[in-house]
């Protein structure tokens, strides 16, 4: 999430991760209803808790009944997470070697999200919008 | 005087407000897949604009996370040595906290409720 990514530890974590890009059906879960379209491939912009702005690319893939979300920043994976949809809100916590944390988004009617988000030791949160590709 | 107690009371009440999750909570649990029940004692303090969560079994700090609030829901990413996770709490009416949660590995929902001691 943040833009200080140091990606070089990333893999202790991510290892023997399945790539971003395989295939994932999309299951609707009881109660559910178009909601389910949070997954996909997003463009986002965001700023940090403590100022300063950053670009990302995010993918969310289903996974049963929860998600599955990976951030990637100048195409490197920086942080991945795992997400639940509750209503018209979509709650990620996401972590790397680094650090966790957790991230909120309004499910907009255009399917863009629009989140705020924390890092663990922050006292401020960030925002996050990701649109559809 | 009468200006300032209406002062006072309004900043009071907004703290409660904001507030309003921060305490000790008596916990029990449902693990994702039918992985069995657990109880837990939790924490919530506020620091800034977000809060801190520690999740205590039999005493002994087994998570830590951090929480914002979005959409009357909230919303925390934990972590241990072992991993990560996220649980999304409804806040009652009561102060109660009703959850449900994930990790890594799983693709199912585990539950949480939290009351107030």
């Amino acid at each position: 999430m943040a833009v200080a990514v140091s990606c070089c530890g990333c893999k202790k974590l991510l290892g023997g991760r399945k790539a971003p890009g395989e295939s994932v059906p999309e299951v609707t879960a009881g109660g559910e209803t178009g909601a389910a379209a949070v997954a996909g491939s997003y463009a986002g912009a965001g700023t940090n808790p403590g100022g300063g702005t950053y670009a990302c690319d995010v993918t969310v893939a289903k996974r049963g009944n929860v998600y599955r979300v990976m951030w990637y920043f100048d195409g490197k994976l920086g942080y991945e997470g795992t997400g639940i949809l509750k209503r018209n809100t979509f709650v990620v916590g996401f972590a790397n070697p680094q650090g966790y944390g957790v991230v909120a988004y309004t499910v907009k009617a255009d399917g863009s999200l629009d989140g705020t988000w924390t890092g663990a030791g922050g006292t401020k949160v960030g925002t996050e919008k990701l649109k559809r590709k | 005087m009468r200006t300032g107690l209406f002062l006072l009371l309004t900043v009071v009440l907004a703290a409660a407000a904001f507030a309003d999750v921060v305490g000790e909570y008596g916990g029990e649990g449902a693990n994702p897949g039918g992985g069995g029940s657990y109880t837990c004692d939790v924490r919530i303090t506020k620091s800034g604009d977000v809060y801190g969560v520690q999740w205590f079994f039999d005493g002994a700090l087994g998570y830590e996370g951090i929480g914002i609030m979005k959409n009357g829901l909230f919303c925390v990413g934990y972590a241990a040595s072992g991993g990560y996770g996220v649980v999304v709490y409804e806040v009652a009416a009561d102060g109660t906290l009703e959850g449900i949660w994930t990790t890594p590995g799983f693709d199912d929902l585990g539950k949480e409720t939290l009351r107030k001691k």
